[in-house]
């Protein structure tokens, strides 16, 4: 799944990178900055490296498509500098200002931290939603620090967007990403993968499995062809095609019954009896020589 | 033939004055509507009561709340309400677009073509045992792999706000149309009025969209409910909301639950982590709070264990049952599931005598 996100397979709109001190998710950062890059590009608002820094790991990749805003040098505007955290500072405004793009482009920030010491947190996600809204904007890639920022915050982060990526640490060397994708039609799904990064920002993912989690139950094993009690009877309980045919044919006693009841109802309750052979009927009547 | 005196009430009541896609609760005095699933309205007591307010606390990632309240404005178009949105979302005909399409009772009775042989006395017999199954006296049946056609909602009278700009202005907006004549509840019946509901659905409220999850905002949303209610009892409305509770304490959720009428909270299951007694549900149902206008008690439904389930054309409340209990070979799968008999999906397989 996370190779799906890397490569653009599934576009979600609003990423959501989280780390902690175990583990860096700067790596996994630059990664999505470089596949991207080579397509479209990308705004990168760093806070937390020089963009001196950030371009020499970059590396091999073109430079041309990122635009940098450079949060780091001085971000509160003590030396005058070029971008600050003003009260006025907002993404989308940033963005706008910032000329020549008629494109798609994504945007990309390294770390909200150091705006939610000078900003409220409301402003963050209604500026999160406004740059959503941007028609141009293609993708927002947002990296968090879990033990950085308030959890009722990183909660509301992680509601407004469309995939989180929680990255663990359970073991030395072995760096593992929790995925929860939702899909546009509101479905979730979670994926765990063992991700490794190249030193070219290559990311190699494998399914892990959870260790100590109870496996799911397993599917249940189709039932056996036939129930167990039927299988050692010396008679046959089964019915072959023509034999259930004939079954189908069968008139049922009680129909029989209900035309004869609607037979008799028309001719209203006479009883008709036809003699038998051995009937002796005579016509006479017994009663005809009596004198009295 | 004897004739006798008694003459049947007409069917308008009263005062002969009908309001579409209502009806008179079995248990109080109220008017009901119907929420769009008739699964819920049971559960509630026949429908939501006119000039309440219902909140759908949301699950974890809010999928169930929407499609609770894409029924809600269905039934709203299929009774010819008038419908109200307010959302964060900048396209809020969006959600129109994905309104499931009204099914028509034919097609749910033809899949009973089997003529019964021996049982024929029961034939002509509804298959409901349950109550919560039994089809909707008052609501529609809605496919929801199928959405409504443009045809079909534009003749309802739709009002959508985009929240980006002002949340104030919801209070306003609502309020104008509120005002509107045959909104209204009247203070006396007078014939010939034409009367209509107002659906108003706020889905996302509360949310990070909305305001911080602080002490002061929920006051504040609080605030907005008070108002909201004031309003709808006032005229002819109904409003559900959705919020996402799971992100506020649970004494804010409190609070903000007090403002409202009626309060349902979900609870989805994901995929590994679901008891195997769960296994057809997708979600729990809790009521927190039932709608209880005019009286000193409200209608408790004959359960309070509720789950859902979404079937791949409805959505589903059913009353929470453990599966049958298979003693046949349990003792092999260590305790593991076994699937029941009963199920819907083996259902299908063989019980072949």
């Amino acid at each position: 799944m996370l190779l799906k996100l890397l490569n653009q397979v599934e576009k979600p709109k609003f990423i959501v990178i989280s780390d902690s001190l175990d583990v860096t998710g700067t790596t996994l950062f630059q990664s999505f900055v470089t596949t991207r890059c080579k397509k479209t590009v990308v705004h990168v608002f760093l806070f937390e490296t020089h963009p001196k820094d950030f371009l020499t790991s970059l590396k091999s990749t073109n430079h041309e498509n990122i635009i940098i805003y450079d949060f780091y040098t001085d971000p509160l505007n003590w030396d005058d500098g070029e971008n600050t955290i003003s009260k006025s500072f907002v993404f989308s405004k940033t963005i706008e200002n910032h000329a020549c793009h008629t494109d798609q482009f994504i945007v990309a920030i390294d770390g909200v931290g150091m705006y939610l010491n000078n900003h409220p947190a409301n402003q963050l996600y209604q500026d999160l939603q406004r740059l959503k809204q941007n028609p141009q904007l293609e993708q927002c890639i947002l990296l968090i620090h879990s033990d950085e920022i308030n959890q009722g915050v990183k909660k509301s982060i992680e509601h407004l967007s469309n995939a989180v990526l929680n990255l663990r640490h359970p073991r030395n060397n072995v760096m593992v990403c929790k995925t929860i994708f939702k899909k546009p039609n509101g479905k979730m799904l979670q994926f765990y993968e063992e991700i490794k990064i190249a030193s070219d920002f290559q990311v190699s993912a494998m399914k892990w499995s959870l260790p100590n989690h109870n496996e799911p139950c397993e599917p249940i094993p189709p039932p056996s062809d036939e129930p167990s009690v039927v299988s050692d009877l010396s008679f046959n309980l089964k019915l072959s095609n023509d034999e259930k045919k004939q079954r189908g044919k069968l008139v049922m006693p009680y129909t029989q019954a209900k035309l004869a009841v609607k037979m008799e109802e028309k001719t209203s309750g006479e009883i008709i009896y036809e003699l038998d052979d051995v009937d002796d009927y005579d016509e006479e009547d017994p009663d005809d020589d009596l004198d009295f | 033939m004897k004739r006798t005196t008694f003459t049947k009430k007409s069917g308008k009541g009263a005062s002969g004055v009908v309001i579409p896609g209502t009806h008179p609760s079995l248990h109080n005095g109220l008017l009901l509507v119907s929420t769009g699933i008739p699964s819920l309205d049971v559960v509630l007591g026949g429908g939501l009561p006119v000039g309440s307010i219902m909140m759908v606390e949301e699950d974890l990632f809010g999928r169930f709340s929407k499609i609770i309240l894409k029924y809600y404005l269905a039934e709203g178009v299929m009774c010819n309400h008038s419908l109200f949105v307010a959302s964060f979302e900048d396209k809020n005909e969006e959600i129109l677009t994905q309104l499931p399409k009204p099914v028509t009772k034919d097609i749910l009775t033809g899949s009973k073509t089997d003529d019964m042989k021996i049982a024929f006395r029961y034939r002509d017999l509804s298959t409901a045992t349950n109550s919560l199954d039994a089809p909707p006296k008052y609501g529609h049946y809605y496919d929801i792999s199928r959405t409504m056609d443009k045809i079909d909602y534009e003749h309802c009278g739709i009002t959508t706000l985009n929240l980006n700009k002002l949340i104030r202005s919801t209070l306003n907006k609502l309020n104008t149309i509120a005002s509107d004549i045959q909104h209204t509840a009247p203070k006396s019946i007078v014939a010939k009025t034409k009367l209509n509901i107002i659906r108003a659905a706020i889905p996302g409220l509360g949310s990070p969209l909305w305001c911080e999850n602080t002490e002061d905002n929920v006051s504040s949303i609080a605030r907005f409910l008070h108002a909201l209610r004031a309003l709808a009892r006032n005229s002819l409305m109904t409003c559900v909301v959705t919020v996402p509770t799971h992100l506020y304490t649970p004494h804010q959720v409190n609070v903000i639950r007090h403002m409202v009428d009626c309060s349902i909270e979900l609870e989805s299951f994901s995929k590994e982590k679901t008891n195997p007694v769960f296994s057809q549900f997708h979600g729990l149902i809790r009521l927190k709070k039932l709608p209880c206008l005019n009286s000193l008690v409200p209608f408790i439904p004959q359960s309070l264990d509720l789950g859902f389930e979404l079937k791949k054309t409805k959505f589903q409340i059913k009353c929470l049952h453990l599966p049958p209990d298979m003693s046949d070979g349990a003792a092999e799968s260590d305790g593991k599931t076994q699937k029941s008999p009963c199920d819907s999906n083996t259902l299908h397989r063989k019980l072949d005598f």
